[in-house]
């Protein structure tokens, strides 16, 4: 005896219930509520006092929410690029049939298991000039060598993206290196047939085919980059100067620091809207590509 | 997994349970950010004085800079006993009415007169009063190495001219002639110290509703040139480091001198050295106004711990009590009239200069709000770290964030 639909789905609607009350209450509450604080002036305790763009006139009025900015938006570019980027090379020395794949695989994956903390700690000694590799090559005799990234303020942010790229890339590379196992043998046979060479075909033709995995590697790489904030806060706490803040930190700071409810939320409210435009819109139009052209195969 | 995190949620209802069946009579539930080992030392000398009275001490700690933990639970209909914060939370918690006053004890304890003005108005709103100072802190100190001193021939510099020419000396010397904690809070400690030092009155005139004049003035663009020259006798690997690493850098002769808070002592003792016999500690060079911030605790509304709250707040402005909380926490008594003799050279030194009401400089954590505070500080690192930025632009700045914040 077959159960009616309605009852077939009650374990189901059950089971999805905690889920739904968190995404509904907490998420969606949440987030209501942080964009109606960004219109009041809340500073300590949340308040009701409409401010109307008051908080947001400041925001961008700010000497530090732009270089927090600029700076998000030189970091984002630079570590996307090299996680990706490297990641590539490495996935595809790693797709040659070598011995120890599984071996190599794993210890380029091993960064990404250290949180951000870990990695800031360690990046910080390596670039503390009169600890890290400077001090030491200095030792060696060479006593003019500079390597000073992290405490000059035109190369820290530089400093935070090599550190970033550094933990990353080991997750851009599993990615796609899925993707090249996942090639068909015959494009292989067939290039092979033609002449071309293996590195020609991991340049022009790879990268296309497996775009699918490059495209959830660029996501995922980007939502870490809007957000970052551990690593900051270990490797440099947004200095020197102010020249290493990001949007994250000043909401943190604004909230935590500066006892500043209306500016931290319009401040993550900023970074909210630019969640959705960056990641979200490029995603949704890729995902509505994909059904087209899946559409016009079926038909 | 979700039997063991039911389990542990069992546990904490029950824990809570458990403490507020304990919250009656003397009881009171005491909320800081102190965890380290001198804190905890000096946190338990107010817990045993307030126990030898008959209360009970319910220690609720959360170490990190944030009083997010203590608001939300004042703001949630929770509130704890007793809280340390800043005068400036106490402003939306009194003008909300969550806090209780404590007139009685400050009335009979006569606190008006034992405290400098600016703390006790820091703790007053409307004439009542809301909260019990438990320590003063001298932001001022230029701490230094004696044996670098002595082996260079240098005395203690009189003015910043003498100061310079010291630096050059020790520079020479090859040795770090000034330490430096490149964070944005230390970088304003060494700053504020200078404007003090140079012109104290423009330093009160910039926490007044008159702050563009003092931005402006003379006084200021002295202090910040000073500053700014500063910056050449620092080492490269100032950017960011922790004030902890610059004392030591000082107590092993690896530099001269830096400028911090009390709290340095700390440092100095761990290492094992003693105040005028290793490292020295002076309040100028210049003028040795004092610049205090201190620590206090509010007292939220909360009838059922309302009489251990008055037990408290008594307990912590005893002389004893004082003495005992500032020698484990190495700042000073927040009550100027305390007898210190039994506490170190550097604080005796600074309570008798003290005791000259005009020689008293209220920190700004008393007068201006965190946002405020914060973005000064942005500006004056932002200065700093700017080798090539001329004294103008720190004021300027520092005019930007003034307009900006409230």
């Amino acid at each position: 005896m077959a159960l009616p639909v309605s009852l077939r789905k009650l374990p189901a609607v059950i089971a999805m219930a905690p889920t739904t009350f968190f995404v509904v209450v907490v998420l969606c509450f949440g987030l209501l509520w942080t964009v109606w604080t960004s219109f009041t002036s809340s500073k300590l305790l949340p308040s009701n006092d409409f401010a109307g763009l008051d908080q947001y006139v400041r925001l961008f009025g700010s000497d530090l929410w732009q270089v927090a900015v600029i700076n998000v938006a030189v970091f984002g570019v630079l570590f996307i690029g090299g996680c990706l980027a490297l990641g590539y090379v490495l996935a595809v020395l790693l797709d040659q049939n070598i011995r120890f794949e599984d071996g190599f695989r794993t210890i380029f994956l091993m960064s990404a298991s250290l949180s951000f903390v870990v990695t800031g700690i360690v990046w910080q000694w390596i670039f503390d000039p009169t600890f890290g590799t400077q001090a030491a090559v200095r030792d060696w005799g060479l006593t003019g060598f500079r390597f000073d990234w992290l405490t000059r303020e035109d190369t820290a942010i530089y400093a935070l993206v090599g550190a970033g790229v550094w933990q990353a890339t080991g997750l851009g590379m599993v990615i796609m290196l899925a993707g090249l196992r996942g090639v068909d043998q015959d494009i292989w046979n067939a290039t092979r047939i033609d002449g071309v060479a293996r590195w020609k075909v991991y340049v022009h033709v790879i990268p296309a085919m497996i775009r699918p995995m490059i495209i959830t590697a660029a996501v995922l790489l980007s939502l870490t980059a809007i957000k970052i904030y551990d690593l900051v806060v270990v490797m440099t706490g947004g200095g020197p100067g102010i020249s290493t803040e990001v949007p994250a930190k000043y909401v943190m700071d604004m909230l935590f620091q500066r006892s500043n409810l209306g500016q931290a939320t319009a401040a993550a409210t900023m970074m909210l809207l630019a969640i959705c435009l960056l990641v979200g819109l490029p995603w949704g139009i890729v995902r509505l590509r994909q059904a087209r052209s899946a559409g016009g195969v079926q038909e | 997994m979700s039997h063991l995190k039911r389990a542990t949620l069992g546990g904490l209802a029950a824990l809570l349970l458990s403490t507020s069946a304990y919250a009656q009579d003397l009881s009171v539930e005491v909320y800081t950010n102190w965890v380290s080992g001198g804190e905890s030392a000096a946190l338990n000398a107010i817990a045993s004085a307030f126990e030898a009275k008959g209360g009970t001490w319910i220690d609720f700690a959360v170490p990190g800079d944030s009083v997010a933990p203590g608001i939300t639970r004042i703001v949630a209909g929770d509130p704890m006993g007793a809280a340390k914060m800043q005068s400036t939370d106490l402003d939306e918690l009194y003008a909300a009415g969550l806090m209780a006053d404590i007139d009685e004890v400050a009335t009979k304890d006569n606190w008006k007169d034992r405290l400098a003005d600016f703390v006790w108005e820091s703790i007053t709103r409307d004439g009542h009063v809301y909260a019990a100072p438990i320590n003063a802190q001298s932001e001022v100190w230029l701490w230094y190495n004696k044996k670098v001193f002595a082996d260079l021939g240098i005395e203690e510099p009189q003015s910043y001219d003498e100061l310079f020419t010291a630096l050059d000396k020790i520079n020479e010397a090859g040795i770090i002639p000034f330490a430096v904690g490149g964070q944005d809070w230390q970088l304003a400690i060494l700053f504020y110290k200078i404007l003090a030092g140079v012109a104290p009155d423009v330093y009160l005139q910039m926490q007044s509703d008159d702050y563009e004049a003092a931005l402006n003035s003379d006084g200021f663009k002295q202090a910040a040139e000073i500053f700014g020259r500063l910056r050449d006798y620092d080492d490269e690997g100032g950017p960011g480091r922790q004030w902890n690493v610059a004392v030591n850098m000082v107590a092993t002769g690896q530099a001269a001198m830096m400028v911090m808070g009390d709290w340095a002592k700390g440092e100095f003792t761990a290492a094992g050295q003693t105040a005028d016999v290793e490292y020295g500690c002076m309040l100028g060079p210049q003028n040795d106004a004092i610049i205090l911030t201190g620590d206090i605790f509010l007292f939220p509304k909360d009838e059922a711990e309302r009489e251990g709250q008055l037990l408290l707040a008594e307990t912590m402005l005893e002389p004893e009590t004082q003495v005992a909380f500032n020698i484990a926490k190495g700042s000073m008594p927040a009550t100027l009239d305390t007898d210190v003799s039994k506490m170190d050279a550097c604080t005796q030194k600074a309570m008798a200069v003290l005791q000259d009401p005009a020689k008293r400089l209220p920190g700004l954590s008393y007068v201006m709000s965190p946002d405020r505070r914060t973005g000064l500080q942005d500006a004056i690192s932002k200065y700093w770290s700017d080798e090539a930025a001329a004294p103008e632009s720190l004021a300027e700045a520092m005019l930007d964030t003034f307009k900006s914040t409230n």
